[in-house]
């Protein structure tokens, strides 16, 4: 059952993140960006981990994509604004598929089997998922999140340089 | 080991190295001085002359063992040293380099764009050559190979004639490829003899008692011969030589056919032939054969050339394959003769192209067709390229003689029949020399030209080759004496 | 993260403070000199910490390691970063870039290519990844007025997002088959239990190949280089060329240092890999004719030469290896440098055409360029020979003759390339133009690096010397 829903909800992600970057209109492709975050925060529910599930909808589908499509219709984008460009489609479409393949039949030698990692289904239960993430957020990884700060900073200033009219 | 390496002496050789580097530097710095450069270069060229003479003085009696040898750790972690050891030949090599370098600068002496820069490449250029003849750690080698060559490259691709990028090209690429080649030799040498003896080490000395499979030294052996057989040039290589001598400017010229080619020559004595004497057992008859068919093709070659720079290119390959066909002999006198004829050959093919240039920068052409008839213009200019014409064909008595006559004594007691066909060669140089001298000096003269004869920069480049010349011819005693020990020792084996 | 971890992150400390300190004194105070001097002060100071002050713990939260081979590449990358804002100080000032905003990128990038030298944890890897490709995104496309520039940013942008989604699925392969992020210790797991998880962990390291790929322009994903080469300023390419992909190359050494032979599975992958890319680059270099392209295709080739050291998997591949990535960097900095301080109003020279006769206007600098396209082609005497000839030893040591046979290869075809630019330098040309006379800023820069390429290829014992002690 939990197998049959992954599938389908993946199928439904891949599908809508490809309608990102196949869509005329761009208001279509946020619509499809949207629609994948959905499918990654059912993903995030069925690691029972509802918290970044709901950290995902609000920040990326609500926030993010929101302000997004803000812009989309501020900048009035028509659909002639996007050309199509269709000429090698179908042979990296094939390469692809050929990769997948591979790749898929190269992964049935192994199994995922074997090591777990420190967090089981079991300690999130009793724990809690929230206080979980919180710990190791503030504990162990509390230097990768003051680096993703700087990261973030740096995005700010990306942002206000290449966007800031001329002085 | 070496009963030199522990003893403090002064760095004589190093200083050869140096004092044309650091010219070079200087020259470079006063670039705008185009005076000052001149004065420079031929100081620079005059003291580098006169340590090589005073060692040539100090040590002329020759040894079997190194004469002087210098040994510094370099690059600890790879085994590199700095090992510089001279013996005979490589003394003779330096006097010659030295030598010659002088009428190089004296030739260059009219350059006029870039003179700071030209007078820099040309001594860079002696500093590598230095170190080609000195230098006993492959690596170090290989460092003076390339460093050789760029001078070179620029010399030709900024100062050359009509052709001179495609010409610089090809002869860079083909050296190039040749001395990657020998890279590849080197780093496998080295690969397979630390993994023998657990201590890694480039030095050549060390490197002799490396045990090698049939097939690897082969394989080793065809890695170093491509660098020096290119060089040299055997055969079937040598279509870059022509073009690069033709193209080079005049002092380029000079150093190109009296001491570059000798480069790749020396490379398989000091080198190649020591390192892996079985494969060397066994290319030596494919070596006469191939240095014959080059004395043959180079000199009907030369027979058919109408621009006279070309002609003598041609004559040089040819005269080289008779130098490649005395060592093939292996044999002691064919040796000595080898080495001498290369000496020789650098003197009087070095100062014919120095009269070629004269003649250019007199007529303002090269070519037999509109040359002629000089005895009457300048008589003074037309009898020493007489003299160095026929010293170039061997006559008796002049320089080239001594060496010929040794190859083809050497060579006649292993190969006679070698020995026999080389001597119809030799004929045939007779033929396309005189058939120069023929189409320069004698007959009408094609155009009325009033040329001015030799001035007194000119008469200091040549007149001591001259007398170099008929010295050689008459008395080359003091120039073989040094080679005894030094060709005796390779041919048993390289390990003095 | 306790005091002496503090200690221990000192450098990355002072280029994060320092460049935010930069930031917020560029907001009220718009002199772009004091900002630009305050940058390399940082910079400097903060390469001076990581070689003076000795770190009390070997690695930082279990994250980073703090060990000598981190603190030789967090001074490399700081006094990258010194000599990248001094290539670009003229570049700010004339294209009114705002100064505080570019020395705080530069800085930034610096201390997330520290990090990234010195990552010993997959999360560590991935964050500072993404820091300093982020502050590249916008040091490229800094200059708004060019479209190349702007083309060049989104290229280079899209293509790091490619290679970033390839990066985080890898690491989570490998997580999913090993139930580790720490290298070391995953790697271990993963050869533990032969035969059952390699399929996922190997797929798991073929992914951060790709990512690697990517980043540092192996062959298959090297097509955005010349472009985006192109169209950066030439101070950033400098960075981007040297900086940006030696980093990924000091973590894959690192990394693979540290955990053993991981890819003897992937050997023929990496081996196929190395020889494309030193082909590919060499012949893609042939037809090029506007030296920046051809220096993109020139630094594909020698990524590819790099990957034949890390693929030994010895010490003396590793060693190789980082020997080389020290060369690369100083020379391709220097090449860059030169065509940073020739730009004037007219843009930066870049076509054939534009440097052709260049070397009788400015000789000393076309001087420079032509010893630094020697080294990069490998000529003895200069640093380029040594690394080469170091990395093409420990390939036979490894027994890869093949590759040590298209490495020559590629060598020969590039002397060809490098001496076409030689060639026309010296051409008589009467049209040559002159360009800008360059700042006393990009004069020490090109005296360092020259003089660097002469020291290292005459003397390289010293770094090698350092280079042994220090590789994990």
């Amino acid at each position: 059952m939990e197998i049959l829903l992954f599938y389908s909800v993946a199928l439904v992600a891949v599908l809508s993140g490809f309608l990102v970057i196949r869509c005329q209109s761009p208001v279509n492709s946020a619509l499809g960006l949207v629609n994948t975050f959905f499918c990654l925060a059912i993903f995030y529910v069925m690691l029972h981990a509802p918290f970044m599930a709901a950290i995902q909808i609000m920040v990326y589908a609500g926030a993010i994509m929101v302000l997004i499509l803000f812009v989309i219709m501020l900048l009035n984008l028509g659909i002639e604004a996007r050309k199509r460009y269709t000429h090698g489609i179908v042979w990296s479409a094939l390469a692809s598929l050929m990769v997948l393949f591979g790749t898929i039949y190269f992964l049935k030698r192994g199994r995922v089997t074997g090591a777990e990692g420190d967090l089981t289904a079991f300690q999130i239960e009793s724990i809690g998922h929230t206080e979980l993430i919180g710990r190791s957020m503030f504990t162990e990884f509390l230097l990768p999140f003051e680096i993703a700060s700087i990261l973030l900073l740096v995005a700010i200033v990306g942002a206000v340089v290449l966007a800031k009219k001329e002085v | 080991m070496n009963a030199f390496a522990n003893l403090p002496q002064f760095p004589w050789m190093s200083l050869l190295i140096m004092i044309p580097l650091c010219g070079a530097l200087l020259c470079l710095l006063h670039g705008k001085r185009t005076n000052d450069c001149r004065g420079l270069a031929l100081a620079t060229a005059l003291a580098t002359f006169g340590v090589a003479l005073y060692l040539f003085v100090c040590h002329g009696q020759g040894s079997e063992r190194w004469l002087l040898y210098e040994d510094v750790n370099w690059i600890p972690a790879y085994g590199i040293r700095y090992v510089l050891a001279m013996d005979g030949i490589a003394l003779l090599m330096v006097l010659l380099t030295a030598f010659m370098q002088i009428s190089a600068v004296l030739l260059a002496w009219r350059v006029e764009r870039h003179v700071g820069s030209f007078f820099a490449l040309l001594l860079l250029l002696e500093s590598g050559l230095m170190g080609i003849f000195l230098a006993y750690d492959l690596v170090l080698f290989y460092l003076f190979w390339e460093v050789a060559l760029i001078p070179m490259f620029f010399l030709i691709s900024v100062w050359g004639g009509e052709q001179r990028r495609r010409t610089a090209l090809k002869f860079f690429l083909y050296t190039l490829i040749g001395s990657l080649c020998m890279l590849v030799a080197i780093i496998a040498l080295y690969q397979i003899n630390g993994a023998q003896t657990g201590a890694y080490t480039l030095v050549i000395g060390d490197l002799l008692k490396t045990q090698l499979t049939a097939a690897q030294e082969g394989w080793l052996f065809a890695g170093f011969l491509a660098a020096f057989v290119v060089k040299s040039p055997l055969v079937p290589f040598h279509t870059w030589l022509t073009d690069a001598l033709t193209e080079a400017p005049a002092a380029g010229s000079l150093d190109l056919t009296g001491l570059l080619l000798k480069t790749g020559i020396y490379g398989l004595i000091r080198v190649a032939f020591p390192l892996f004497p079985n494969a060397t057992a066994d290319f030596l008859p494919i070596l006469g054969i191939l240095a014959l068919v080059g004395l043959f093709h180079a000199a009907w070659s030369a027979y058919h050339q109408d621009d006279i720079k070309r002609l003598l290119a041609y004559s040089s390959i040819s005269h080289l394959g008779l130098v490649l066909l005395g060592l093939a002999a292996w044999q002691l006198t064919a040796w000595e003769g080898s080495i001498l004829l290369m000496v020789t050959h650098g003197i009087t093919t070095g100062a014919l192209f120095v009269l070629v240039a004269l003649i250019r920068e007199r007529t303002g052409t090269r070519s037999m067709q509109e040359l002629g008839g000089l005895w009457g213009q300048a008589p003074c200019l037309s009898a020493l390229f007489l003299l160095f014409s026929l010293a170039s064909l061997g006559l008796p008595g002049l320089a080239n003689f001594a060496g010929e006559i040794l190859v083809l004594l050497g060579t006649f007691q292993e190969h006679p029949v070698w020995a026999v066909v080389a001597l119809l060669g030799v004929v045939f140089a007779a033929a396309y020399m005189l058939r120069l001298v023929q189409g320069v000096i004698w007959g009408p003269a094609k155009a009325e030209r009033t040329l001015p004869d030799l001035t007194m920069r000119e008469w200091l480049m040549l007149l001591p080759m001259a007398i170099l010349v008929v010295w050689l011819g008459l008395y080359p005693a003091p120039f073989l004496a040094p080679l005894h020990g030094a060709v005796a020792t390779l041919l048993a084996g390289g390990l003095p | 993260m306790s005091l002496s971890d503090l200690l221990a992150m000192l450098p990355i400390l002072i280029l994060a403070f320092g460049a935010t300190a930069i930031l917020m004194a560029g907001a009220w105070y718009r002199e772009p000199l004091p900002l630009l001097a305050g940058g390399i002060v940082t910079a400097l100071l903060g390469a001076l910490s990581a070689g003076l002050v000795t770190p009390p713990v070997p690695e930082i939260a279990g994250l980073f390691s703090a060990g000598g081979y981190a603190r030789f590449y967090t001074i490399l990358w700081s006094l990258l970063a010194a000599a990248g804002l001094m290539t670009g100080s003229r570049y700010i000032i004339e294209k009114r870039i705002g100064a505080g905003e570019y020395v705080s990128l530069v800085l930034y990038a610096a201390a997330g290519m520290a990090l990234l030298s010195s990552a010993t944890h997959l999360v560590g890897l991935f964050i500072a990844l993404e820091t300093f490709t982020l502050a590249f995104y916008i040091l490229i496309a800094s200059n708004r007025n060019c479209a190349l520039a702007a083309e060049a940013g989104l290229k280079y942008l899209l293509l790091g997002a490619v290679a970033t989604g390839f990066m985080a699925f890898g690491i989570a392969l490998i997580y999913a088959a090993s139930g580790s992020l720490v290298l070391p210790d995953a790697v271990m797991r993963l050869k533990a239990e032969t035969g059952e998880l390699q399929a996922w962990g190997l797929l798991g390291w073929g992914m951060i190949l790709i990512a690697v790929g990517f980043k540092i322009s192996l062959a298959p994903f090297h097509l955005w280089t010349p472009d985006v080469y192109q169209g950066a300023p030439a101070p950033v390419t400098g960075l981007l060329a040297t900086g940006s992909k030696g980093a990924v190359v000091a973590a894959l050494v690192g990394l693979l240092a540290m955990s053993g032979p991981v890819w003897n599975d992937l050997t023929d992958l990496v081996w196929l890999l190395a020889a494309l890319t030193m082909l590919a680059g060499a012949f893609g270099a042939l037809g090029q004719s506007n030296l920046k392209r051809l220096l993109a295709y020139s630094s594909v080739t020698h990524m590819g030469t790099l990957l034949v050291g890390v693929l030994c998997q010895t010490s003396e591949g590793f060693a190789a290896t980082t020997f080389y990535v020290v060369v690369y960097v100083v020379t391709s900095l220097g090449a860059f440098a030169v065509i940073a301080s020739l730009a004037d109003g007219r843009g930066e020279p870049m076509t054939f055409d534009q440097w052709r006769g260049l070397g009788y206007r400015h000789p000393v600098r076309c001087g420079v360029l032509v010893l630094l396209l020697l080294s990069l082609a490998g000529l003895p005497a200069t640093a380029g020979f040594m690394a080469k000839f170091a990395v093409f030893h420990a390939a036979l040591q490894s027994g890869y003759i093949g590759l040590l046979m298209i490495g020559i290869l590629a060598s020969v075809i590039s002397f060809a390339f490098y001496l076409r630019v030689t060639m026309l330098l010296f051409q008589p040309d009467e049209k040559a133009s002159s360009w800008h006379q360059g700042s006393v800023f990009e004069h020490t820069v090109l005296a360092v690096c020259s003089s660097a390429v002469l020291v290292l290829g005459l003397f390289p014992g010293l770094l090698f010397g350092l280079i042994r002690q220090i590789l994990p």
